[in-house]
């Protein structure tokens, strides 16, 4: 067990480079999947509002968020 | 004069400007002076020597062997006085060879290019060019055939001049100042009127909306390493980017091919790492260049290798060297000549031209690809033939690259003699500034409120108020819609964003809108802007986050108080054991073991194992990505945790999960085929699909006939020689199966009776269970 104070290392794993879309609100993320179009591009859904997105598809993403009226902050 | 090398063969070799585009590999200094040390390295030894021996020895007094060799030149000249010193030997004419690469920033002439420009400037190309071999400051670089370079005349005069080039040491160009060719250029002696000159904003209104464009859609290559048709025409038909150039007094061929190349020499416009695609430069361009804007495109468009004034970038494309862009540096050297004051007629210049050298104005190194752009299809003309090829261009020449060209880029004054009416041209204190002859030209005489915001979001912009610092900071967030005498621009929802995502914020956007616009900014626009702003916060795309997994939640929370307050955004929980970090920076390493890290740039890695009843599949913890998981839950099943026993060592939870009929299914139904199946476990597990899931994919991809069970019995003996001999026996053998062993054999159902019948006969009783 660790605590705040102890001098212990935390074991964690890192997962680096991910593609994630993250929303406001769990009920935009359903949302989202609802999407037929844009749900075959998520691999999984992390929590209520973060979905694990396909790596190489980020301009297919966007564009169907784009038709759907989002427009998204990315951040690279 | 000399007439050497005056219809030099077509296809020379590609000449590279420096920082042309500023991305491409070798542009760099180490890069120019690795190529000017490869050319000596093709020289013989004792002209090495000879170079060493004219260059003399170093500041400090440094011996010369009486060996040189390529290294002790190359670095003879990285000190700058020792190239200050040999630059003061020289003759104009060779200091204005030099300066063609100095201003240009160019590390690379061929001999043809560089023969066209001297003769244009009046000097005697291979006199001025031998004793800028002689002295090191250039280095030739001929075809193979005449290796190793001894003798540079015979070099010259030998070579083929458009493969034949001369590569300058990087540290030169520092060392030179502006040469003026010399000799009666023609001045307007009487006074002139109605004088203009641009205010030199227009390439960099047009840089500003293909920057946003290209931000907002990159242009894509084809394998090729031309742009793909589509993304052409976005650009060729945007009249934004192509439409006439207001106060315009000469044409421009092709423009979208003129921006693009500008865009790319200046850097606001880039290749990608993988060179599929032109990319936006990053806004912080705008901040770090603006102010240098100015002389960064004029000095793009006098080294500019790829279009030219007569037809933009036809010529180019058939491969062939252009000859306009040595004449524009050349012109431009010769208005240098004048005073501030003084005025020089276009045909006056076409003339003074003309008695320099003859072919000033042809439009390629080479007659051949002049011939097939002026021919329909290449063939053969009967102007052609007859042999009065080339129809002077003159003066008409001259007005486009002066009028059309060097006016919009605010480098030269326009102007009428009185009287004759004749069109006056002379150098803008900005054209005598990017000649390295002039001061820094003073600041444009700007005013405050130039705007003026519409309720309908559209945004006319007053020429007169900007700068092209203002240019960069509109190209972020509004959408230049014209360009023109008038200019417009659209705030839209994608403009804001587009502003948002290179870094500013909406009280940014509305505080630089209020403070330029005429009239307070109307309600409904400060409402947009601010409701965009709060709508794209409600989705966020992360192209490459960074998560965190830790064992457990308390694990987490345990990181999450000691996590370092700073600046850069604070990580966010994502579901019981994760946390999401935009930058990498704010993690604290020194707290945390690292036990496994994944790159999802990289290929997904072997990380399940395929348990011996082929359906049950284990995840490796260490080696398992995010993606996996998903994949997994396609088409199987996961079993409860493994609860260890009492005493039973503890280590990472192994997930084990199960092929099942139903999950097969499951998988199926959302669309994965056979072969996706053989390529997950190929990729996943490093081998096949196990037999038993083949079992279960089997109906699922062809139909299986039905099966037909029979009975058998096996019949064990005593000894081997007993079934040896049944086996062989003419009355038993039919009715035997498979031999199973030495003393088994298997006898199908319906011939048990006639083989106790059979051995009866033989003496054997055999008794039925």
């Amino acid at each position: 067990m660790t605590s705040p104070t102890s001098t212990a290392r935390i074991p964690v794993k890192l997962h680096k480079n991910v593609t994630l879309l993250r929303t406001s609100e769990p009920v935009l993320a359903e949302e989202l999947l609802a999407r037929k179009a844009l749900s075959r591009w998520v691999l999984g859904r992390l929590s209520e509002t973060v979905l694990l997105v396909q790596p190489d598809q980020s301009e297919a993403v966007f564009e169907e968020l784009r038709r759907m009226g989002h427009t998204p902050r990315v951040v690279r | 004069m000399a007439a050497a090398s005056q219809s030099p063969p077509s296809h020379p070799p590609a000449e590279r400007p420096f920082g042309s585009p500023r991305a491409e590999a070798g542009s760099t200094r180490a890069g120019t002076r690795l190529a000017y040390r490869a050319a000596l390295s093709r020289y013989k030894g004792a002209r090495l020597a000879a170079i060493r021996l004219a260059q003399g020895a170093l500041p400090d007094g440094s011996r010369i062997r009486p060996v040189g060799s390529a290294d002790e030149i190359t670095e003879h000249l990285d000190h700058a006085a020792a190239v200050e010193a040999l630059v003061a030997r020289l003759s104009v004419d060779s200091r204005l060879a030099l300066s063609l690469f100095a201003l240009t920033e160019t590390t690379m002439i061929s001999m043809a290019g560089l023969t066209h420009a001297l003769g244009i400037l009046g000097v005697e190309p291979v006199v001025a060019t031998v004793r800028l071999l002689e002295l090191g400051l250039l280095a030739i670089e001929p075809g193979p055939e005449l290796w190793p370079v001894d003798d540079f005349q015979a070099v010259l005069e030998h070579g083929d001049p458009a493969k034949v080039r001369l590569r300058i040491h990087p540290a030169v160009p520092h060392g030179v100042r502006t040469a003026r060719p010399e000799g009666g250029l023609l001045k307007v002696a009487g006074p002139v009127s109605q004088v203009r000159e641009s205010d030199g904003l227009e390439p960099i209104l047009r840089l500003g909306a293909l920057w946003q464009r290209v931000g907002a859609e990159p242009l894509r290559y084809t394998n090729q390493g031309t742009l793909y048709k589509r993304d052409r025409e976005r650009v060729e038909e945007d009249v934004v980017l192509t439409g006439p150039v207001a106060d315009a007094l000469g044409p421009l061929p092709d423009p979208a091919a003129l921006w693009l190349a500008l865009g790319r020499h200046v850097g606001l416009i880039e290749r990608d790492p993988t060179g599929e695609r032109l990319l936006a430069a990053p806004p912080e361009f705008w901040t770090d260049n603006a102010v240098h804007l100015p002389q960064m495109i004029a000095t793009g468009w006098m080294a500019m290798r790829t279009w030219q004034e007569t037809e933009g970038a036809t010529l180019a494309k058939t491969g062939a060297s252009l000859a306009v862009p040595y004449l524009r540096i050349a012109v431009m050297l010769w208005l240098a000549a004048l005073g501030d004051s003084d005025w020089v007629a276009l045909d006056d210049l076409a003339e003074h031209l003309s008695s320099r050298w003859p072919t000033w104005d042809r439009v390629s190194l080479s007659d051949d690809a002049a011939r097939a752009l002026t021919s329909p299809k290449g063939g053969k003309s009967p102007r052609n033939r007859a042999g009065a090829e080339r129809t002077p261009l003159g003066p008409r020449l001259l007005e486009t690259l002066l009028l059309g060209a060097a006016y919009p880029l605010g480098l030269v004054r326009a102007a009428e003699e009185q009287g004759s009416r004749r069109r006056v041209v002379q150098l803008t204190p900005l054209g005598r500034y990017v000649l390295a002859l002039g001061p820094t030209p003073p600041p444009r005489t700007t005013f405050e409120h130039f705007l003026f915001v519409q309720p309908n979001f559209e945004v006319i912009a007053y020429r007169q108020g900007l700068t092209p610092q203002l240019v960069g900071w509109l190209s972020r967030f509004a959408w230049w819609s014209q360009i023109g005498a008038a200019l417009e621009l659209k705030l839209t929802r994608e403009s804001i964003v587009h502003g948002l995502d290179t870094g500013s914020t909406p009280e940014a956007i509305l505080e630089r809108l209020t403070r330029h616009t005429q009239r307070p900014l109307p309600p409904g626009v400060i409402d947009a802007i601010r409701n965009w702003a709060t709508r794209r916060e409600r989705v966020t795309y992360y192209a490459a986050a960074t998560l965190i997994e830790f064992g457990s939640t308390r694990e987490r929370d345990d990181a999450l108080a000691f996590w370092p307050a700073g600046e850069l955004a604070a990580p966010i929980v994502v579901g019981d054991r994760f946390l999401l970090v935009a930058d990498d920076r704010t993690v604290p390493f020194d707290r945390l073991r690292l036990i496994a890290s994944r790159d999802y740039r990289r290929p997904p890695e072997v990380c399940v194992t395929v348990e011996a009843d082929g359906v049950s599949l284990v995840l490796d913890p260490a080696r398992s990505d995010l993606l996996v998981d998903a994949e997994l839950a396609r088409f199987a099943d996961e079993q409860p945790a493994h609860q260890p026993l009492r005493g039973e060592a503890r280590g990472p939870a192994l997930r084990r999960f199960v092929v099942n009929v139903a999950s097969m299914r499951r998988g199926m139904g959302r669309g994965m085929s056979a072969p996706q199946f053989a390529e997950w476990y190929a990729r996943r597990t490093g081998a096949g699909i196990p037999a038993a899931v083949r079992l279960l994919l089997a109906p699922k991809i062809s139909r299986v006939p039905p099966l037909k069970a029979t009975r058998i019995v096996v019949l064990n003996l005593p000894n081997s020689d007993l079934l040896d001999g049944l086996v062989q026996h003419p009355a038993t053998h039919p009715l035997l199966g498979d031999r199973l062993g030495p003393t088994s054999v298997t006898i199908a159902d319906d011939q048990l009776g006639p083989l106790q019948k059979a051995l009866k006969g033989l003496g054997i009783d055999l008794a039925i269970e």
